[in-house]
């Protein structure tokens, strides 16, 4: 979350939270009218990273999950390997696939932003 | 910190607490695990018994030290290896795709591009899975059909590298293509009007010129792949790298603290690789 947010914001003017102060506007109304619209594009490709990460991933859940936790890759890697269930594994991992493309792809449209630029930040 | 803002002290110090609190919440689990790695006892765990450097280096039942476990050194060298091959591997496929994205316009390229950021979003599980299907695919028609059998198709190390060369592409390649990006194209025009052949003026102006980055490239494609689990996870046979030889031995029979001392390792050199990257690329931009 912090890299693509630290590299929107390093191109951020001071000028522009000054003029926001000059105008008389209290450091909560500066952050919330000039930084965070500004930040907006980092801000939805951190969260867009921080959720493909999280949905996608095994070994953290497996690890800290204790005897409750049932994520859902923990079923793919069950379905696959424990129970040799291969159409059972494969569609629970193109169900994770189009959930996740079809949140990322709300989240991209409902920012306006576009794939090519929110990842391949550099 | 932006000077134009009114701080108030309070603030100030709210903000360096919840930075040292940030920070010891990221290095207190790393310290932690590093230091069970010298506590002379069979569990990861308090009490303190004393300083021992057993775990790394003993030979003896009950108490087998990290350079004597066989099954985790032939993780380890199956996880240099693996890295070695998919980061040589994925610098030279990245080199191209950077030379392919920055150089040239072809139809379809934004398609392109998009498929070969794809793998970086899609959840490794998923990469894994993917390719295993495909290639068991692939290996069952043969054998059903000509009575071929193609071993390196089943999961295994060919696999491994296969899977982690997906996504580290698309590392390499946007790493690579950030520096191409920068490099002024006249110099190589200058070169071309001095007579030189294109492969010359390839290896003698742009190569050297994007030396430091397919460094880099490199270094950070070693350590992605060799602290990847999910997709490799799906892919392992019976040469497993040493992630998943640790998560073997952490669930299915219990750890020790070899497991730490491993980690406390991996720790001093994947430190000691990042901060030759770091010098590298310092020694390049005092040149530059």
């Amino acid at each position: 979350m912090i890299v693509p947010l630290v590299s929107t914001l390093d191109g951020m003017d001071n000028s522009l939270i000054e003029a926001g102060y000059n105008l008389g506007g209290s450091r909560l109304t500066v952050f919330r009218r000039i930084v965070v619209p500004y930040a907006m594009p980092g801000i939805v490709a951190g969260c867009i990273i921080v959720f493909m990460l999280t949905a996608g991933s095994y070994l953290t859940p497996i690890l800290l999950g204790g005897k409750n936790s049932m994520w859902f890759t923990e079923q793919i890697y069950e379905q696959f390997v424990t129970r040799y269930n291969w159409e059972s594994g494969a569609t629970f991992g193109v169900l994770l696939l189009v959930f996740t493309s079809f949140v990322v792809w709300l989240g991209l449209r409902l920012t306006g932003q576009n794939l090519a630029s929110t990842v391949a930040k550099d | 910190m932006n000077v134009a803002a009114p701080q108030s002290s309070f603030l100030r110090w709210v903000y360096r607490f919840y930075m040292l609190a940030f920070l010891i919440y990221l290095a207190a689990p790393l310290f932690a695990a590093g230091m069970f790695a010298f506590n002379d006892s069979m569990f990861p765990a308090l009490p303190w018994n004393g300083f021992t450097l057993d775990w790394f280096f003993s030979s003896t039942e009950p108490k087998i030290g990290m350079f004597h476990d066989r099954r985790l050194l032939r993780g380890l060298q199956n996880s240099l290896i693996i890295g070695v091959a998919v980061s040589a591997l994925a610098v030279a496929a990245g080199t191209c795709n950077a030379f392919l994205f920055e150089r040239k316009q072809f139809p379809g390229k934004n398609i392109f591009y998009i498929m070969m950021i794809v793998p970086l979003v899609i959840p490794g599980v998923i990469l894994g899975i993917s390719i295993l299907v495909f290639a068991s695919m692939i290996a069952n028609g043969l054998e059903e059909t000509f009575g071929i059998e193609w071993d390196f198709l089943r999961p295994g190390i060919f696999l491994v590298i296969l899977g982690q060369f997906s996504f580290l592409t698309t590392i390499t390649s946007l790493v690579i293509g950030a520096r191409l990006r920068k490099f002024d194209i006249a110099l190589e025009e200058a070169a071309l009007n001095l007579g030189a052949t294109r492969l010359r003026v390839l290896m003698t102006v742009t190569l050297p010129y994007l030396m430091p980055a397919l460094f880099s490239a490199f270094v950070v494609a070693f350590l992605v792949s060799f602290e990847n689990f999910n997709t490799t996870l799906m892919l392992v046979g019976s040469d497993a790298p040493l992630t998943i030889t640790m998560y073997d031995r952490m669930v299915k029979v219990g750890s020790t603290p070899v497991l730490n001392a491993v980690s406390f390792f991996l720790m001093v050199g994947s430190g000691l690789l990042a901060l030759l990257s770091v010098v590298v690329q310092r020694g390049d931009n005092k040149e530059a």
